[in-house]
């Protein structure tokens, strides 16, 4: 029994799955009074019909986030995979999120990152921020594109806004957090404790006045 | 019992046995991680923990020789802190525990520091006058006989360890800025400068007035030769030194005693923790003040300074007192003594 989990963006998700088999998966809305996520986590492998001891594998999603849901996520992670000894593997939240569109997935993955920047993800090349206005230079006219939040390309780049797969053509994060998990824990390699890692939708406010100091 | 903590700088993981008996004690300092800024960064210091406090639980419970079946619950802060940053230990504890169907108490960093006593004298029992001073924090305090903390005094303003930071910057000595006073003020004289003693009302602190003056006295003088600054070093940790232990003794001996006497029994005990205790001008003379009148305990440098040993303390004083946490419960950047 493996667990997965997305604690990175607005829409949060978990599944147990055995094999390439879903037991059980739950997806929510973040909000400032959730419960702790474990005691999400606690019901869901109870619902999956399993115990701590069942787990032999944890993924989780690594950003581009927020601090605090990245934060919680990976430390879970950690937390389980020490305490059983299991594998324990981090899973970019783009290609995720490129993953809710149905049939195949988006070729694009944008996921806002405020103060007028945008987290872009293309097949083949790791994630980077850029200012929105850039997004036109960007985008591939041939693109599929996932936004989140939907509906925002319209904002970003207007003229680009009929690329944006529409919301009725999206899975729940969870049914793309399976199949995002299945691929991680059959081809990839799982990570020493010290690897692990967030990427946050914007780097710290310290980190940024010291980078333009010594610039 | 296995206790983590993680509200600052510090990743600490330690193994603490009933008792309280300390097995183990693996704390990794950020120090050098912040030193560029010249302060701690929160974010800086939340990804550190995220990268490190697994492998120090690991060598934690390595060095004490434990095995997970030996393991009978898991300590954590739950606060105060820096949000990010409790939220690490907070979710990596409780992943734990629960994926080793472990009991979880969720514990108060404040009161830990209070609690690190009983690593050196496990027999301390309350009352106990505690006085807890950090960057953070200034609090005087009593440990109740029902197990509680009472904050009977706290800082107005600036906290003592704040002021040691500040007074160093204004020095231009480097971060962190206690140790550095505490060692140039060694080639001072503590006399060489009378600073202002703060009063605030009742058992309270205040330490920005010492503070001013410092700024004062270095701005009325064209530059520091190497005796100046270390006069101005010695007369500014004598300053706060001196105000921390007025404090202490008012709170001990309140003139006139009242009918019930002090309320700290026939000799009173008193406790000083936190990252400030391990300053040597203040344990040299708070020997000097109450060690004939009160029974003194400043736990070794490496129990006042942020650690886990103490958490684990804690962990186990609460667990006695309330038992373990029913649910799974999230970070409390707030918290107070409680
Ligand atoms: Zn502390």
């Amino acid at each position: 029994m493996r667990l997965a989990i997305d604690t990175s963006g607005a829409d949060q998700a978990m599944v147990v799955l055995d094999g390439r088999r879903l037991l059980a998966a739950e997806d929510w809305v973040r909000s400032r009074d959730d419960p702790p996520v474990l005691t999400r986590l606690d019901a869901l492998v109870k619902r999956a019909g399993g115990r701590p001891d069942d787990l032999d594998g944890v993924a989780a999603a690594r950003g581009p986030g927020s601090f605090t849901g990245l934060r919680v996520g990976l430390s879970l992670a950690a937390g389980l995979a020490y305490a059983r000894h299991i594998p324990l593997h981090l899973v970019d939240s783009l290609p995720i999120l490129a993953r809710r569109a149905t049939g195949e997935p988006a070729t694009i993955a944008l996921r806002d990152a405020g103060r007028a920047e945008v987290y872009a993800w293309r097949d083949g090349e790791p994630p980077r921020r850029m200012p929105t206005d850039e997004l036109a230079g960007w985008l591939p006219s041939s693109a599929r594109v996932m936004v989140e939040p939907a509906g925002r390309l319209a904002i970003w780049s207007s003229g680009h806004a009929h690329l944006e797969i529409p919301a009725a053509q999206r899975r729940p994060l969870s049914a793309a957090l399976l199949d995002s998990a299945i691929w991680t824990f059959e081809s990839q390699k799982p990570l020493r404790y010290d690897e692990v890692q967030a990427l946050y939708v914007q780097p710290a406010a310290a980190e940024e006045r010291r980078r333009k100091a010594s610039s | 019992m296995l206790a983590i903590e993680t509200s600052c700088d510090e990743t600490a993981a330690a193994v603490v046995a009933s008792g309280p008996r300390l097995l183990s004690n693996v704390i990794r300092s950020q120090d050098e991680l912040h030193a560029p800024f010249g302060g701690v960064v929160p974010e800086i210091a939340a990804r550190a923990h995220l990268q490190t406090l697994v492998p120090v639980i690991e060598r934690a419970l390595e060095s004490a020789g434990t095995r997970w079946e030996q393991v009978d619950g898991v300590a954590v802060t739950r606060g105060p802190g820096l949000v990010g940053c409790l939220l690490v230990g907070v979710n990596v504890a409780q992943a734990i525990a629960w994926a080793r169907k472990l009991p979880v108490v969720g514990v108060s960093h404040l009161a830990a520091h209070v609690f690190a006593a009983l690593l050196e004298e496990p027999e301390l029992r309350p009352p106990v006058l505690g006085l807890v001073v950090s960057g953070g924090h200034s609090d005087l305090v009593r440990w109740q006989e029902d197990g509680s903390i009472a904050v009977i005094g706290r800082t107005r303003d600036d906290a003592a360890g704040e002021a040691f930071d500040k007074g160093a910057r204004i020095l231009g000595l480097p971060f962190p800025g206690g140790p550095a006073i505490d060692r140039l003020a060694t080639a001072g004289d503590p006399r060489a400068v009378a600073f202002p003693r703060p009063r605030a009302p009742g058992l309270d602190f205040s330490f920005s007035g010492v503070k001013t003056a410092l700024l004062y006295e270095v701005r009325k003088r064209a530059a520091l030769s190497e005796q100046e600054r270390a006069d101005l070093a010695a007369s500014y940790q004598e300053a706060i030194v001196d105000a921390l232990l007025q404090r202490v003794e008012a709170a001990l001996f309140p003139s006139p005693v009242g009918e019930g006497g002090s309320g700290w029994g026939p000799s009173p005990t008193l406790v000083i923790g936190g990252g400030v205790a391990r300053n040597r001008r203040l344990r040299e003379a708070a020997q000097q003040r109450f060690g004939s009148q009160a029974r003194l305990v400043i736990p070794a440098p490496e129990l006042c300074t942020d650690n886990a040993a103490m958490i684990g303390a804690a962990g186990l004083i609460e667990w006695d007192r309330r038992g373990p946490d029913p649910a799974p419960f999230d970070a409390d950047p707030g918290l107070g003594f409680a």
